[in-house]
């Protein structure tokens, strides 16, 4: 899998980090993205960034840094995937966790900020 | 319940024996009942009454 | 007044002719359906029988046209009817009101429609004035809230309990005449009239008798002025009951602007809140959007420390390979050493010839074991380990987890209360202040102004009405005096008579007019008994221990000798049973009590104990109920044999309705 420093996220985890910017949770909706990729990676372990195709690109483009400016990331991503492609992997957690809250809200109404982070 | 006058009449004889008792207890009944059965139209009821006493104060002519 | 038989047919969701038996026994009819199949048609169906109005007895602006079945309108069928058979004493009535197109073939409005009344009495078509008049003595629209019992219009009874209400007033005058009283007050007005005419008479005569010609001139004088202040008495009463009504009517509007003004000030409030909610909200969402930056570290830390597990895993395995082979290396060395130098380098033993072999054998076996590190693994341990050295470098923390959770928690309390104030509290307040009248200043000033004027002309009336007693009551002193100086003159025997007959007219009015005080007050004792025992049994309020009757039959309830103020609808409602249940036992206008959905105010005890009461109502009580409200099996069990009938109304389609003897 080769790295790259711009991607675009797919049109369903666009909508949903748009609505959680525009519901005033975060104040960029690449916050949005980070929070539902720690998500992801905490409450789907058996999820493979690396393995993973999203359905599109259709969304948002962004710059990696705008989710991972301090590298943090990028450190914890090589390190738990043995990955040379770390921003691939985070874009990846970022489509899969944002759809993944997207089909919880559709499946039991918005749910309490609270219930992401318990 | 449910007979119209029977209490009515129980209060009306009281009151006569109490402090009318020259007058008949047929006659009060009988002034109740024509008050019952024409309650809707006055000037009847007051013609049918006035024919009543027209009647009783004839009989008390006739006695005197 | 027994029910036989209902028919109704083209009416609201009922196509066909549907019947309801009442049967010949007494005991409560039910109806069961659920809400929207057509229970409160029936009500309506009622009200159309005996008032010609739909909604409600006195409603004028009724649409018939549209209460006619629409699928009878597509079959051609314009008309609806109601059809009522009773029987009253010996007598047998059937009593049919319908709505007709009015001249055209096909009515498209209300306009194009009229209703007809006929009545049958044993046979015979009686005349439209004849029919009119049987059904209004049947069912006088004033006492018609105390046979169709509509849960909604609770305020027909409350008004009762405002003695100086100009409603109450005509509540109590309908509630005196189903008690039969108008046989005594009207009794006493017409003997009182006759007894005129008696006087009269015998003023003629005393004119007449030469004894008591001067005496009887005076008397005749004095019987004038008493007729003329009598006049003056009945036009100032006249006025009185005027200004009553007039007093009534502004006493509803002040009733609806004091309203207002409470309705206005709780919007006001609420509004308050919701804004400051608001400003909470806002803030409290502020603080969990700070709080919410650092959140993915806190779901990261787990994950980043098991991911150092993992690697630190690895390290251990490659480092004790690593140190394995470098501890066999060392020995390697010192082995060689020893036999370069003939003497070991550890323990300083000097190596003998023979030894050499074996440590040759020994250095040629420990090579061969040796497994270090391949230039993969010694790169992958590096690398493990500086991830390991940059994840442990890496800020994460919980450190502010605990106050997000609380501050979502304080949020979501906020969103709820928000919630309350818009949803319920303030759409409620709304609707409320819809129904309500304008009430800029002038307005009420100008209230203000007629209340107060309306009070000083009762007054003043008031005042006069007692000036004019007290001149009536003078006179009649005077008149009495001096009839008796004409009876102690006169001797005649035609004066003898007109008095005869003056004194027997007195008599009577005088029976007549003290019974009216004395069977009131009776009447109000049996009917506060009566309305306290069927309370009582229908109360689950250990508290209350009776009801208190005033002057216009409103009753109070009494808790430890005081009235329990402000109660709630639902107590209204079994005051407004023990009522209707109380004068059915005491009136001698007798008929079925119609009730209608008449339970969703109350809890299940509740219920059990008001359905245990229902047949003492009446002898004939007919519930239309709501599935939903009352359970059937408990209602059965509660009822007994007081069940008489059970129906149902089956929805067929939206707009057709079937009556069905027996229980869903």
């Amino acid at each position: 899998m080769e790295d790259s420093t711009q991607f675009a996220l797919s049109e369903k985890a666009s909508k949903i980090a748009q609505a959680f910017k525009n519901e005033g949770w975060f104040i960029d909706a690449s916050d949005a993205g980070v929070f539902a990729a720690a998500y992801a990676v905490k409450n789907y372990p058996d999820f493979n960034p690396l393995t993973y195709v999203p359905h599109d690109g259709l969304g948002s483009k962004y710059n990696y840094s705008s989710f991972d400016p301090d590298g943090t990331w990028l450190h914890f991503l090589q390190a738990k995937y043995h990955t040379e492609a770390p921003r691939v992997c985070m874009r990846n957690l970022i489509i899969y966790g944002l759809e993944c809250i997207s089909d919880i809200i559709e499946e039991h109404g918005v749910i309490r900020i609270s219930d992401y982070i318990e | 319940m449910k007979n119209s006058l029977d209490e009515l009449l129980r209060v009306l004889e009281k009151l006569r024996a109490e402090n009318h008792p020259e007058i008949p207890a047929d006659v009060i009944k009988n002034i109740a009942v024509i008050q019952r059965d024409n309650q809707e139209s006055v000037a009847v009821r007051q013609g049918r009454l006035k024919s009543y006493f027209d009647q009783i104060t004839e009989r008390l002519e006739e006695e005197s | 007044m027994r029910f036989v038989k209902f028919a109704i047919e083209n009416f609201g969701p009922y196509l066909n002719r549907e019947e309801i038996d009442f049967t010949n026994q007494n005991g409560v009819t039910i109806i069961w359906a659920d809400n929207g199949r057509g229970k409160t048609t029936i009500m309506k169906a009622f009200n159309f029988l005996f008032f010609g109005n739909i909604e409600s007895p006195i409603s004028a602006q009724d649409d018939y046209f549209s209460y006619v079945n629409t699928q009878g309108i597509h079959n051609g069928k314009y008309s609806f009817y109601t059809e009522l058979t009773l029987s009253n004493g010996e007598d047998f009535y059937i009593i049919t009101r319908k709505c007709v197109p009015n001249g055209v073939t096909i009515p498209e409005c209300n306009a194009d429609m009229v209703v007809e009344l006929y009545v049958n009495v044993n046979g015979n078509i009686l005349s439209a004035d004849e029919a009119d008049r049987i059904v209004r003595t049947m069912m006088p629209e004033e006492i018609s809230r105390f046979f169709l019992f509509d849960a909604e219009m609770l305020q027909d009874y409350s008004v009762l309990l405002r003695t100086d209400s100009g409603s109450g007033n005509t509540i109590k005058e309908a509630i005196e005449k189903i008690l039969g009283l108008p046989i005594l007050t009207n009794g006493a007005a017409d003997v009182k009239r006759i007894r005129s005419i008696y006087e009269d008479e015998e003023n003629t005569a005393e004119k007449q008798d030469k004894r008591t010609a001067e005496l009887g001139v005076q008397k005749g004088k004095r019987l004038e002025d008493k007729k003329l202040q009598e006049q003056e008495l009945e036009a100032k009463k006249k006025r009185q009951q005027e200004l009553l009504e007039e007093m009534h009517g502004i006493d509803a509007e002040m009733q609806k602007i004091a309203q207002l003004k409470i309705l206005l000030d709780k919007k006001s409030r609420i509004v308050e809140e919701i804004e400051r909610t608001k400003g909470e909200i806002d803030a409290k969402k502020s603080e969990i959007v700070d709080l919410l930056k650092e959140a993915w570290k806190w779901l990261l830390m787990k994950p980043v420390q098991d991911t150092i597990l993992e690697l630190q895993g690895e390290v251990s395995s490659l480092s004790a390979k690593q140190v394995a082979a470098k501890d066999k290396k060392a020995i390697i060395e010192y082995m060689r050493k020893a036999m370069e130098t003939g003497t070991c380098p550890v323990c300083e033993h000097q190596v003998l010839n023979s030894e050499k072999d074996y440590i040759c054998e020994a250095i040629r076996k420990i090579e061969n074991g040796i497994e270090g590190l391949c230039d993969e693994e010694a790169t992958h341990l590096q690398n493990n380990m500086q991830m390991i050295s940059r994840l442990q470098m890496l800020e994460l923390d919980e450190d502010h987890l605990d106050v997000l959770l609380i501050r979502c928690k304080e949020l979501n309390g906020l969103q709820i209360k928000l919630g309350d104030l818009c949803d319920n509290q303030l759409s409620s307040v709304t609707i409320a202040l819809a129904g309500n009248i304008d009430s800029n200043e002038d307005y009420v000033r100008d209230l203000t102004r007629r209340s107060l004027e309306c009070e000083q002309k009762l007054e003043a009336v008031a005042e006069g009405i007692r000036g004019i007693e007290e001149e009536i009551h003078k006179l009649e002193e005077i008149i009495k005096a001096l009839t008796e100086q004409i009876k102690v003159t006169s001797k005649g025997t035609r004066l003898g008579i007109a008095q005869a007959k003056v004194q027997f007219a007195q008599g009577v009015e005088e029976i007549f007019r003290d019974a009216v005080g004395t069977y009131r007050d009776q009447l109000r004792q049996k009917v506060e008994k009566d309305a306290t025992d069927l309370f009582l049994k229908m109360s689950t309020e250990k508290d209350y221990d009776s009801l208190k009757i005033n002057n216009n039959y409103g009753l109070e309830i009494m808790r430890d000798g005081n009235p329990v103020p402000h109660r709630s609808a639902g107590w209204e409602q079994i005051v407004a049973f023990a009522l209707i249940g109380a004068l059915h036992r005491n009136a001698p206008l007798e008929g079925p009590v119609i009730m209608d959905s008449t339970f969703n105010r109350y809890s299940s005890n509740n219920k059990k104990k008001i359905i245990s009461v229902l047949p003492e109502l009446s002898d004939q009580v007919l519930l239309l109920a709501n599935i939903g409200e009352i359970d059937a099996n408990t209602a059965r069990k509660d009822l007994g044999h007081m069940i008489v009938r059970e129906m149902t109304l089956n929805r067929v389609d939206s707009e057709h309705t079937t009556i069905e003897k027996g229980a869903e």
